[in-house]
């Protein structure tokens, strides 16, 4: 499975927030989407997965046009992502937030699925607990297991390392790779350079709403526009 | 030239809707709170200024004028005061449901001071100006020239001046505009002071067409209402040209269509406007849905598994209501029929604001259009079996609910909110005009219900209307626990969350008021044969603030928390003996009390009280984790 994206601009009331955005992701690939705060990196995400509509360019699953559908129908066709906060629905337990997206399953196949996820990310044991009670690292392992209750092909995650220990951030490395390995494609949104570098095979750069510079992570850290952009001096 | 004439008698109506919906705007962009005091505030002013002109002739209008003006910015500041500084933590929602509570207490205290009777009318000027076949009244001119004026000094303070510049920043974000050094908190007294004086002038000029009493504001800030529904909530513009449309509207509905179903043909008209042009008469088009901010602790978690604190009280109470009727009771068992109905009533609107986290005012108009099928249907069948009823009840109440829901529940819960407000005054109009089926002013005499045989005595009507909520109890629970309630709860907590994840926000939004909008014509039906009759006042607006009372009191979204509201605000009015002025003040403060200092009811203060054991749970949790975390990566290395 392959996403292509193609020229995606967003305007908001006469400011492009994103402007010609192209991005390739291969299956099983691990891409990664850096830029300063503010460049766009955010907005392309929402534009991806149908959260606002851009004003144009194309979203292609396997050639599949589908740009401008609906949240819940890029998430059918294989794209589920997470948030930049992690944004678990509190009066749910922690079991009743992974069944959310695959409620049409129905009840019983769905509990079945969240229990294999919660096993894959080692949640088990939280199951229960409500949300509202889960401490940070928690959360963002438990909204990471929901993006995968609708056994995705791609999946983009919005700074998922915001926040969390070393540790934490070390299990975060492992499940991603874990994830490139079963064939899932992830997209992996920071500014955190180093977690983006040591994980990803591609970087892509995004500043000002433009792609800065595309390459390999090595490609990238020598890329002086991404110095100056990043450091904010010239070589 | 005859629709020249209604276009001009229209405008200056439209303008009187116009400032007060201007004066909404104010308050709602520094503090999204919506006045529903500012009617009571404008309706003392105006007593105040019959007052100072009783018995002094016209040329002491100004002054009266002036003194309301002063005297509804006082008011006005205090009640922004008691928003701003007491109910701090309160929720947006809370604090406009407060305003209801001040509106009560407010319309009971201008009763005590001025009485019951109306007062003629204060007018400046009078007699009319006769130009070209058009007749002007002068008096009308006087009041247009005013809005105009008013109008024009709001627009500068909020383009020109230091100060609207600060409000805007408020408007966009309270917290950044704080930072940057707006004084916040005197800013928005400021826009209570403004608004209130543009709510009293209001209601003076009002009171210079007709004459001045106790409802001289209800019709304006209706429509002003309806104006904001139109024009956005936010938008200044929106709600002038939103007032004058309306007005101008219902004077040439009036003049060439119906007269006497004016309000619920301008109010289609909206509803339909809507559904073409989601974002109103100004709106700009709206790109993402608006996260409205975290979620309320005090809202209630969906029920899973078993809670063994509520199965207990649940039991007792369940037995409690069982036996009741063998025991001597301090009132007549009817009372208590009544509390049940109301029970019934109290949970529809507690789910919708529990589970949903939206807000309807009107809730009174879905109880009577309930009330009101249910009457109908059994006067024209008088063996029309029991089940039968309930479902024709709910059906026409869903029915109301789910074309108010489509059009309305958008970006904020607002708009449905103030929808169903304007709702409870069209079906008011309704059951007045339509008098072959409903009885008009005098209601309808309703039949005893069939089941199996005809139940007429008190006891087994209480036992019928138990049974009915039963029966809504058991709905509830499985409606919670099934995909529908999940969704519910997923849109309240987080929308765009929930939209990632596949859930249509709007659908359950709108799923979520249609099944409450259901249950509410449930309750309508129990008290219409409970009652034996359906009356075209029961169900209005104070009935509706009972209903938010009930729900603050026990605690939104829980069971047992609507029995003790109920409770409370059906018994308490039998135990007053009636005194029904006095029991509007009571209720008012109540609210005004329960939403200041018992943040979610009493089920929110058990809560809080479990919570404490919780908290220690999140300890070990977080122990529990810091083992889990280190050796995940082992788990899904394997």
């Amino acid at each position: 499975m392959t996403l292509q994206v193609r020229d995606l601009s967003v305007i908001y009331g006469g400011n492009t927030a994103l402007d010609g955005f192209n991005l390739t992701v291969a299956s099983g690939e691990l891409v990664g989407l850096i830029g300063p705060n503010g460049a766009g990196k955010s907005t392309a995400v929402n534009a991806m997965t149908g959260i606002i509509k851009p004003n144009s360019g194309s979203v292609q699953i396997d050639q599949k046009e589908l740009v401008g559908a609906s949240p819940a129908r890029m998430l059918r066709s294989g794209m589920a992502r997470t948030f930049q906060q992690a944004q678990l629905w509190r009066g749910m337990s922690v079991i009743q937030n992974l069944t959310v997206p695959v409620l049409r399953l129905g009840r019983r196949a769905a509990e079945q699925r969240a229990r294999e996820v919660a096993e894959l990310f080692g949640i088990t044991r939280l199951l229960d607990v409500s949300a509202a009670l889960l401490p940070y690292g928690a959360r963002r392992l438990v909204e990471v297991s929901r993006a995968m209750m609708t056994e995705p092909r791609i999946v983009m995650l919005d700074e998922p390392g915001a926040g969390l220990t070393p540790n934490e951030k070390d299990s975060l490395r492992q499940a991603l790779h874990t994830l490139s390995e079963s064939n899932v494609s992830v997209v992996l949104i920071d500014h955190d350079m180093d977690l983006v570098m040591n994980t990803c095979k591609r970087v892509t750069v995004l500043d000002a709403g433009r792609v800065l510079a595309e390459g390999t992570p090595i490609e990238i850290r020598e890329n002086p526009e991404v110095i100056t952009a990043y450091l904010g001096v010239s070589k | 030239m005859y629709a020249v004439q209604l276009i001009i008698d229209g405008i200056v109506i439209g303008a009187l809707y116009a400032i007060v919906a201007l004066g909404q705007v104010l308050i709602f962009r520094t503090t999204r709170v919506l006045n529903f005091a500012q009617g009571a505030i404008a309706t003392i002013s105006t007593f105040t200024a019959w007052l100072v002109m009783d018995g002094t002739g016209a040329m002491y209008w100004w002054l009266a004028f002036s003194l309301a003006i002063a005297l509804g910015a006082i008011m006005g500041v205090l009640v922004g005061a008691l928003l701003t500084f007491v109910m701090a933590k309160a929720s947006v929602l809370e604090k406009s449901t407060a305003c209801l509570g001040v509106f009560q207490l407010l319309g009971w205290g201008a009763r005590v001071i001025f009485g019951d009777s109306p007062k003629r009318k204060i007018a400046p000027v009078e007699g009319n100006i006769v130009f070209g076949g058009l007749m002007i009244n002068t008096n009308g001119l006087v009041i247009a020239a005013i809005c105009a004026v008013a109008i024009v000094l709001v627009f500068l303070v909020i383009s020109k001046t230091r100060m609207g510049l600060g409000m805007r920043a408020l408007a966009q974000d309270e917290e950044t505009a704080r930072q940057y050094g707006v004084p916040a908190r005197r800013l928005i007294l400021t826009s209570w002071a403004i608004s209130s004086a543009i709510g009293s002038a209001a209601g003076v000029l009002v009171g210079s067409m007709l004459q001045v009493d106790h409802s001289v504001m209800t019709t304006i800030m209706i429509m002003s209402f309806a104006a904001l529904v139109l024009g956005g909530f936010t938008s200044s513009i929106g709600a002038v040209v939103g007032g004058v449309t309306l007005g101008v509207a219902s004077s040439l509905v009036s003049g060439f269509l119906a007269p006497s179903y004016k309000n619920s043909i301008v109010f289609a008209l909206i509803l339909l406007f809507l559904t073409i042009r989601p974002d109103g008469l100004i709106g700009k088009k709206s790109i993402v849905v608006q996260e409205s901010g975290p979620t309320p602790e005090t809202l209630p978690s969906l029920p899973s598994g078993r809670n063994r604190l509520v199965l207990i009280g649940g039991g007792l109470l369940a037995l409690a209501i069982l036996v009741l009727p063998m025991f001597p009771l301090p009132f007549p068992i009817s009372s208590f029929s009544v509390m049940i109905a109301m029970t019934i009533a109290v949970i529809s609107l507690s789910v919708f604001m529990g589970y949903v986290g939206e807000i309807s005012l009107g809730h009174g108009a879905l109880v009577a259009l309930g009330a009101y099928s249910a009457g109908v249907m059994m006067k024209v069948w008088p063996t029309v079996p029991y089940p039968v009823v309930l479902i024709v009840a709910a059906a026409v109440a869903g029915l109301a609910g789910a074309i108010l829901g489509w059009a309305t529940i958008r970006l904020a819960g607002l708009y449905l909110a103030v929808a169903t407000l304007v709702l409870t005054f069209v079906v008011l109009e309704v059951v007045l005009q339509a008098r072959d089926l409903t009885g008009g002013a005098t209601g309808l005499y309703v039949p005893s219900p069939v089941l199996g045989v005809k139940v007429t005595g008190d006891v087994g009507k209480y036992y019928v209307a138990v049974g009915t909520l039963v029966a809504v109890i058991i709905i509830v629970q499985l409606v919670l626990r099934s995909r529908i309630g999940q969704r519910w709860v997923a849109v309240r907590d987080a929308p765009i969350a929930a939209m990632a994840n596949g859930v249509a926000v709007r659908r359950a939004r709108v799923s979520g008021f249609i099944f409450s909008s259901l249950i509410a014509g449930v309750a309508g039906a129990v008290f219409s044969f409970i009652v034996s009759h359906v009356g075209p006042t029961q169900y209005g607006l104070f009935f509706s603030i009972f209903l938010l009372l009930a729900v603050a009191l026990g605690g939104a979204g829980s069971i047992l928390g609507a029995f003790l509201g109920a409770a409370f605000i059906s018994l308490l009015p039998v135990a007053l003996n009636r005194t029904s002025g006095m029991t509007d003040g009571i209720m008012g403060l109540t609210l005004i009390l329960v939403i200041a200092f018992l943040p979610g009811g009493v089920a929110g203060l058990v809560e809080r009280i479990r919570t404490r054991s919780l908290l220690k749970r999140r300890v070990d949790t977080e122990q529990e984790l810091s083992t889990t975390s280190t050796s995940s990566g082992s788990v899904i290395k394997k």
